[in-house]
């Protein structure tokens, strides 16, 4: 029985492969890396998923055009960013997005397409600018970009889908509640950004 | 129990004699051809591209659609010429990120392309990444088998994802949220591209 049981432990032990237990080699690493890296910022984590909500509130055409052209803009910062372009007082609008943009969502203000997108892709620059300073060199490039794109478009779509479930009565306390706690997080951000709270 | 045990050590001596599996047909007879046919499916910028191509081309219309098929497989053994020619691979920022974000801006653009339009964009883009493949070409390989393998690995591909996608989205009957997601997976393409070239450009 022994001899049985060591025979299959040695023949495991031949068989054995490498560990991959290093998460930031290779194109996996880079879209583990890529899309981790928007869900690891508490700020711009929820001022995606308000943009999200945001968009449903205003409804067509902005429900479709925010999730097509905020990737393109955030990337456009990212390139800012990498390339080492500096921007005034980047963690000031980082931090000030989630607030502007929760009370939008809680106060559901309407300003119109034009100034929604403006608004919005002005946020973009400086999160994607945010990511592009913090991109980590050893991340493979392709795969962080698709993963940080897509992380990103996820979050938009938790908002979206926050946002159409809140047409159903009963659910408008927590789309507005929703972008009242948005804006709260986005208040402790800026004030943290601004030296207020250490 | 006494032939079990001589079971498992004939079997461990077995595994501890074992040599390298001769199993890669690279080196011999046909094996350049594969290596040309699966050297872009080892390439994630030559899925999205290829994929964006077909989606893009399935928006123009079947007719247009149609001239891919024909058009890849030759811009893909062009490109592939010109590093041959030339004996210069060129920059990864421009052959992987430049088709990424042309294909993404034409999607996410939503503009649908007149076939010559399309034809010009697909042979463009295919040129630089029949060149990227040109990284795949081991000293001493069957050039003819190389570029036959490569060329039969577009001409399958866009087969295949052209009919799926123009089945998928060019129908005028298709439910607008369909076209919604065609022109988002753009605008991420475009994005990552974007992003890859500027990542390229930082070195």
């Amino acid at each position: 029985m022994n001899i049985r049981w060591g025979a299959c432990a040695l023949i495991a032990t031949l068989l054995a492969l490498p560990a991959s237990a290093h998460e930031q080699a290779g194109l996996i690493g880079g879209l583990a890396s890529g899309i981790l890296h928007p869900l690891t910022g508490l700020d711009h984590l929820v001022a995606m998923v308000a943009v999200g909500l945001w968009g449903a509130e205003l409804g067509v055409p902005a429900l479709w055009l925010l999730p097509i052209i905020f990737p393109l803009v955030m990337a456009f910062g990212g390139v800012l960013g990498v390339m080492g372009v500096p921007l005034p007082v980047p963690e000031v609008f980082v931090a000030g997005s989630g607030l502007v943009l929760g009370l939008a969502v809680a106060l559901r203000w309407n300003p119109g397409l034009r100034i929604a997108a403006g608004l919005v892709a002005i946020f973009a620059v400086f999160h994607g600018h945010a990511h592009g300073m913090e991109l980590p060199r050893a991340a493979n490039p392709l795969g962080y970009g698709v993963g940080f794109v897509s992380s990103t478009g996820v979050l938009h779509l938790c908002g979206i889908g926050i946002g159409m479930l809140a047409s159903r009565p009963g659910w408008q306390v927590v789309y507005r509640g929703s972008g009242g706690l948005i804006a709260v997080i986005g208040a402790y951000f800026l004030m943290r950004a601004l030296g207020v709270l250490l | 129990m006494k032939r079990q045990a001589w079971i498992a050590s004939a079997a461990t001596v077995g595994l501890l004699l074992s040599l390298n599996a001769e199993a890669h047909i690279v080196s011999v007879r046909l094996g350049d051809f594969f290596m040309g046919a699966l050297h872009p499916m080892t390439d994630p910028i030559d899925w999205f591209v290829w994929l964006g191509l077909a989606l893009l081309g399935a928006r123009s219309g079947r007719e247009a659609a149609r001239w891919l098929v024909v058009a890849i497989p030759l811009a893909l053994a062009i490109g592939l010429w010109i590093v041959l020619l030339s004996g210069r691979l060129p920059p990864a920022f421009i052959s992987d990120a430049l088709p990424l974000l042309a294909v993404g801006l034409l999607l996410a653009s939503g503009y649908r392309l007149r076939t010559i339009g399309l034809l010009g964009v697909v042979a463009g883009l295919m040129v630089l990444r029949g060149a990227a493949n040109a990284a795949g070409l081991r000293l001493g390989a069957d050039l003819p088998l190389y570029v036959g393998g490569l060329m039969s690995a577009g001409y399958v591909a866009m087969t295949l994802l052209a009919a799926l996608t123009a089945r998928g989205i060019a129908d005028e009957a298709v439910v607008a949220w369909r076209r919604i997601g065609v022109r988002v997976l753009g605008s991420w393409l475009a994005a990552a591209g974007l992003m890859l070239f500027a990542l390229g450009l930082r070195g």
